[in-house]
């Protein structure tokens, strides 16, 4: 079974149709990009596979769960992390992990916590509210969140665009490892790390799925090739469109 | 000279994009400007003319009908103290403040620009105090008419120059404030309150530009008084000639960035308050060291300690209990002490200053926002009785105890409180039902209880009235 999956996926907002009748379906243990220009339909694509909008027309399911019937189930497998997330404003970066700990019942997570700000280099800042935080920091910990909860379905919207090299390899390797030990990860992204190259490379142009390819299909092999890839792919996929 | 057209043709292309926004948010189309637009433009304008004519009629009957109870002695007696009380308050608000509050274009390509200080400061200043003249002016015309004493329209003049005055005295102190090399100092704000009762005997003496502004209801001498606001106003607006151009811009962009992140909401202002909260809110915390922690216990004890931490570390949100609490205490008054207008007003008045209500903060919280709503995996059924119990139980304890303290006409008995605590929790619950606060329904509600209370009180019959007159003369 997929666990990730939609039919048929159309979103209008008015007379614009943001996506087009997408079909998608990603495995368990697969971590894939999106790419595309700016206004393609990526964060609503992944918004609507999150449960966080209603699409207009078709059906998403996780595990084959929809999330009409099955919202709080879904809730606690599936997380988004959106390009900006919000906070609690009287909390600190860790209390923030804290609440995700208490909420999900987890049990001795203050040496993952720890792990993960220290990763993100986040550890000076674990006492600080969130609104002292840079942007990039807050992203950081919304990461450091969601994968404290250690999800079965994880979807960021440009997660690497935030961050600075040193983090972005860390998310690179942190998501390919999750995807090894099984979970769904979907990132839309502009631009790739060096290592830790995705599995699957999806296109999304103008609201349709544009591609759909596995990795070696599309790559050379290289880390250059792999840092250039969205911006080839966006290059090509523009001149066919036009 | 260069500088001042450049912010001239600014300010009024900032007011005509504005005014744009603002009649497109009505249906004013200005993209397609033929006939039916002009046309449907002059109705708006027309209907707008007559809503603000109807409005002040409305506060002229109720001055009018305010000010025939306060018998003009009283009024010579205590104008000037009002006048003085009013006039620190300003102050202090003004120290707690920027001088200038730019917008995101202004933040961009003025503030970081070599244009003078001078005239962006004049730029702000003359449209405020303009405003708060005509205002505060159109206020004076309506008191001196209540009050059927003096000349009118001279001394709403008077008091609308006095008021330019008073506005322009705060701009000073708060220029004063940013113009310091480092940040402003932030608790500067409540000297104005603390010079106050240190004043003692001295406040009369002090008060003599108040009195000079309100002799003229009594008889006393024009000249004098605009004597008064002539030297207050030359005096404050040489200063701010003076301070303005040792302005730190980067204290005014800071301060600013609030007013104009909330400015671009637009529409979003009127139709979501809490939005503006949020931002000036986030403003705040960026400022601040955190305290405590919180605890890392099982539940309940760990709901205790976030609820306690969260009034600690926002006590806007301690407010907004509080200010729950003072809807039911008015409440109580309607209930129990029907006839005391007065009292009930105080208490609407108090709850306006103290926030909008609220017990479901931390749920809102919890399940407002999309990101935050998906890290909780309980039933949102008891997501909502644990993040809102305790702000009820809050609310409830303030609102009993206000009960037992404050004396109404009934003397609280069990049966009342448990009444009280009835209504709370309807009320807490029917918000939550519907999702929405159910505070504008409150003052409506409140005033039509009233006259409902009001229209089915007996009327004291001949008989009765006699019977009680033979009484009082037993």
């Amino acid at each position: 079974m997929d666990r990730i999956a939609c039919s048929n996926l159309w979103m209008r907002f008015g007379g614009f149709a943001a996506l087009r009748g997408i079909d998608l379906s990603l495995p368990a243990g697969q971590y894939a990009i999106l790419v595309g220009l700016n206004g393609a339909g990526k964060s609503t694509l992944l918004k609507a596979l999150g449960g966080w909008i209603r699409p207009s027309d078709g059906a998403v399911a996780i595990d084959g769960l929809a999330f009409e019937r099955a919202e709080r189930r879904l809730r606690a497998r599936v997380k988004l992390v959106p390009d900006t997330p919000a906070f609690y404003p009287e909390l600190t970066a860790w209390e923030h992990l804290q609440v995700v700990a208490q909420a999900h019942g987890l049990e001795r997570w203050q040496s993952e916590a720890e792990r993960l700000l220290s990763a993100f280099s986040m550890a000076p800042h674990q006492g600080a509210y969130p609104a002292s935080l840079s942007r990039g920091m807050q992203y950081k910990l919304a990461l450091a969140m969601s994968l404290l909860a250690a999800p079965s379905a994880l979807l960021l919207d440009e997660p690497y665009g935030a961050l600075d090299p040193a983090s972005q390899l860390y998310l690179a390797e942190r998501l390919t490892l999750l995807a090894r030990a099984g979970a769904t990860v979907l990132a839309s992204t502009h631009l790739l790390p060096p290592t830790h190259p995705p599995d699957r490379i999806l296109m999304l142009m103008a609201g349709t799925l544009q591609r759909d390819a596995l990795l070696d299909e599309v790559w050379s092999g290289s880390a250059e090739g792999l840092a250039a890839l969205p911006h080839q792919l966006l290059v090509s996929g523009s001149a066919v469109d036009a | 000279m260069r500088a001042v057209g450049l912010v001239a043709r600014l300010r009024y292309r900032e007011w005509e994009v504005s005014a744009h926004y603002w009649l497109s948010v009505v249906g004013v189309d200005f993209t397609h400007p033929d006939v039916f637009t002009r046309l449907y433009l002059v109705y708006i304008l027309m209907l707008g003319g007559l809503w603000v004519v109807v409005s002040a009629a409305g506060a002229a009957a109720l001055v009018h009908s305010l000010g025939s109870a306060v018998p003009p002695a009283h009024l010579a007696v205590g104008l000037p103290d009002a006048l003085g009380l009013g006039l620190v308050a300003w102050l202090a608000a003004s120290l707690a403040h920027p001088p200038l509050r730019l917008r995101h274009g202004d933040l961009e390509w003025l503030a970081p620009s070599p244009i003078s200080r001078r005239v962006l400061a004049l730029a702000d200043m003359i449209p405020r105090a303009v405003r708060v003249g005509v205002v505060l002016g159109f206020g004076g015309i309506l008191l001196a008419s209540a009050l059927h004493v003096g000349p009118t329209l001279p001394w709403g003049a008077l008091v609308g120059g006095a008021a330019a005055t008073a506005a322009a005295w705060g701009f000073v102190l708060s220029l004063w404030r940013a113009t310091r090399p480092g940040p402003p100092v932030r608790w500067l704000w409540p000297l104005p309150l603390a010079v106050l009762p240190l004043l003692g005997s001295a406040w009369p003496a002090a008060l003599w530009p108040m009195r000079a502004v309100a002799a003229p209801l009594g008889g006393g001498s024009w000249a004098a008084a605009w004597l008064a606001v002539g030297v207050g106003a030359a005096g404050a607006w040489a200063l701010i000639i003076a301070l303005a151009p040792g302005l730190n811009m980067l204290t005014v962009q800071e301060a600013s960035q609030p007013y104009a992140d909330i400015r671009a909401l637009g529409l979003q202002v009127v139709r979501s308050g809490p939005a503006a909260e949020a931002i000036r809110q986030q403003d705040r915390m960026r400022h601040l060291t955190p305290r405590g922690h919180l605890p890392q216990r099982r539940p309940p004890w760990w709901e205790v300690g976030r609820f306690f931490w969260s009034q600690v570390r926002l006590p806007d949100d301690f407010l907004r209990l509080g200010g729950t609490a003072l809807i039911f205490r008015a409440a109580l008054v309607v209930v129990f002490q029907p006839g005391a207008t007065l009292a009930l007003l105080f208490w609407l008045l108090l709850r306006y200053r103290v926030r909008r209500p609220a017990m479901s903060q931390l749920f809102e919280r919890d399940m407002g926002n999309p990101f935050l709503r998906q890290f909780w995996t309980d039933r949102a059924v008891v997501r909502f009785l644990s993040a809102t119990a305790l702000p009820w139980a809050a609310v409830s304890a303030i609102a009993v105890a206000s009960f037992l303290v404050l004396p109404l006409d009934a003397a609280p008995t069990w049966p009342h409180v448990l009444f009280l605590l009835g209504l709370i929790t309807t009320w807490h619950l029917a918000g939550a039902l519907v999702h929405q606060p159910l505070w504008p329904l409150l003052v409506p509600g409140v005033l039509s209880a009233l006259l409902l209370v009001r229209l089915l009180r007996p009327e004291p019959t001949s008989a009765s009235a006699a019977a009680a007159a033979g009484q009082d003369a037993t």
